[in-house]
């Protein structure tokens, strides 16, 4: 598969599971290696990173995930100052940039309290908020909303179109239909490890469809 | 890594120990049993040495000479025995001299006065002590003959050769034996302390996920649990100090069978941890953190894939 994605753009990565978007994903966050090929990110190929130079790179993108993997010992001020102390950042600094992070994602009032103590939609947010904690000019998303209620979903889905409009380019990877079918931005779906459709302004595609868009061609 | 980054680490660390307070304590507990057992055979080894060293110092051997030996010939000999490379000193016991020893044995009043200056029996002799004790017998075998024959009243080293023999045995079993078993206990703490850090590394395998996807380095992530087993070290080497001093204070060597030497040699073991209260305990617990911290070390580089 080949792709590009442009700066400041917001993408929907589609399609079933097991269809490669996970790998996808995980090979952007450099989790994983590609067999062949490349991926370039601002024009560096991160599948020749060396293991010592991963962090550096971590620090540089955003990623959040369904199960929001924050630390249940620590608060969600905590949460989010642990990916500053771990990158060597003074506390001062910590202490000006993550009540500026709390306020944009909404969550200042929560930032004493410990992540069993939100509800979903806030824990997702303060993930989120981890994730921008070093601005970084991806974020990723790997099924931000898959467990969350309608009504959350939209809260988050409206929180990362915010920060797309910011210039942070936006790669979400989803199965639900009613999101991508909103936000009216670039699709691409995936399928047995290929790309099946990419479209500027897209819907979501099941794979029936494609089969029949293929046929009628 | 900056200073900064250190001492977040070392936090990171300290937390990490109280908040699995429950395998802290067990590894605590593993580190001081195995610290107290290696202290014991340590010190037990360390006395043994130092009590045979003691004795085999005082293993020496009479040579007593006939009243009509001139003077100016036992001279002589003692001038040939001491250069004799396996002679460590000797010592020439006048009339007068044997007659204080005498009269300073712990025997009755009664026998004591059966001795004057004016009428003394008591012998001259040279008192040779050799390098090794075990060659007495060689060094008396050359006053048994030729012309020693005449001038010799008696040797006394025969009473010793038991000594000796059962000395330098002893020393060398409970050298080697005190070794091994060292050894042993060395090892199981190291296979202990490996399992611990394996287990405490895998019930926080989220954790250091989510520590790897914020972007935290290699070293970042692994010396927090470094810093944990060095605690589980400090604070076993602690224990296993104070185990081991109520272990002399109350003479508990008795109760174990496996220590038997330890239980003979209580009295000198209580004095050698007394004396040497510091330095034990500071050997003690720095053994403790570099057994603990280098084998966790080990076990992070194997667990924690970056």
């Amino acid at each position: 598969m080949s792709v590009v994605i442009g700066k400041g753009e917001f993408v929907s990565l589609v399609g079933p599971s097991g269809a490669g978007k996970s790998t996808l994903i995980r090979m952007l966050i450099a989790e994983e290696k590609p067999d062949q090929g490349s991926i370039l990110i601002a024009d560096r190929d991160i599948a020749v990173l060396k293991s010592r130079e991963l962090p550096y790179y971590r620090r540089k993108i955003g990623v959040v995930f369904q199960d929001f993997k924050l630390l249940p010992a620590k608060t969600v001020w905590e949460n989010i100052a642990f990916a500053l102390e771990v990158s060597d950042v003074s506390s001062g600094e910590i202490r000006e940039r993550v009540p500026k992070i709390l306020s944009l994602v909404g969550l200042s009032d929560k930032a004493d309290n410990y992540p069993s103590e939100l509800s979903g939609g806030e824990k997702q947010r303060v993930a989120i908020a981890r994730a921008m904690i070093h601005s970084p000019r991806i974020l990723i998303a790997d099924e931000p909303t898959g467990n969350l209620d309608p009504e959350t979903t939209w809260e988050i889905v409206e929180l990362l179109e915010r920060i797309g409009r910011s210039g942070t380019t936006i790669i979400l990877a989803t199965h639900n239909k009613a999101v991508v079918d909103k936000l009216k931005r670039r699709v691409i779906a995936v399928e047995h490890g290929r790309i099946v459709s990419d479209e500027k302004v897209g819907k979501y595609v099941v794979p029936s469809e494609i089969a029949a868009k293929e046929a009628s061609a | 890594m900056s200073l900064r980054s250190l001492g977040r680490v070392i936090r990171l660390g300290l937390t990490n120990f109280w908040r699995n307070w429950w395998l802290s304590i067990a590894s605590v507990l593993v580190m001081a049993v195995t610290l107290f057992i290696i202290g014991v055979f340590a010190i037990q080894t360390v006395v043994i040495l130092k009590t045979t060293e003691g004795i085999q110092d005082k293993l020496d051997l009479s040579v007593y000479f006939n009243d009509d030996v001139a003077d100016q010939s036992i001279q002589d000999i003692r001038t040939s025995v001491a250069n004799r490379p396996d002679v460590k000193s000797v010592e020439f016991v006048s009339k007068e001299k044997a007659y204080e020893i005498f009269q300073q044995r712990p025997t009755s009043e009664k026998i004591k006065s059966l001795i004057t200056p004016e009428n003394n029996p008591l012998p001259r002799s040279l008192v040779i002590k050799a390098e090794d004790p075990s060659q007495l017998s060689v060094i008396a075998k050359t006053f048994e003959s030729g012309q020693f024959e005449q001038m010799v009243r008696r040797i006394s080293y025969q009473d010793n050769q038991n000594v000796v023999d059962t000395l330098v045995q002893t020393e060398s079993t409970v050298r080697r034996n005190g070794i091994v078993l060292a050894l042993i206990f060395i090892l199981l703490s190291f296979l202990l302390v490996y399992n611990t850090t394996r287990i405490v590394i895998l019930s926080r395998s989220d954790e250091i996920e989510i520590m790897r996807l914020v972007g935290a380095t290699e070293a970042f992530v692994r010396w927090p649990f470094i810093v944990e087993a060095g605690l589980y070290g400090v604070l076993g080497g602690l224990l296993a100090y104070g185990a081991l001093f109520l272990f002399l204070r109350y003479d508990l060597a008795s109760a174990v069978p496996l220590l038997s030497i330890a239980n003979f040699l209580a009295p000198d073991m209580q004095a050698f941890f007394i004396r040497f209260f510091a330095p034990i305990l500071i050997v003690i617990t720095m053994a403790g953190m570099l057994i603990a911290s280098i084998m966790s070390s080990f076990a992070v580089r194997k667990f924690v894939r970056l």
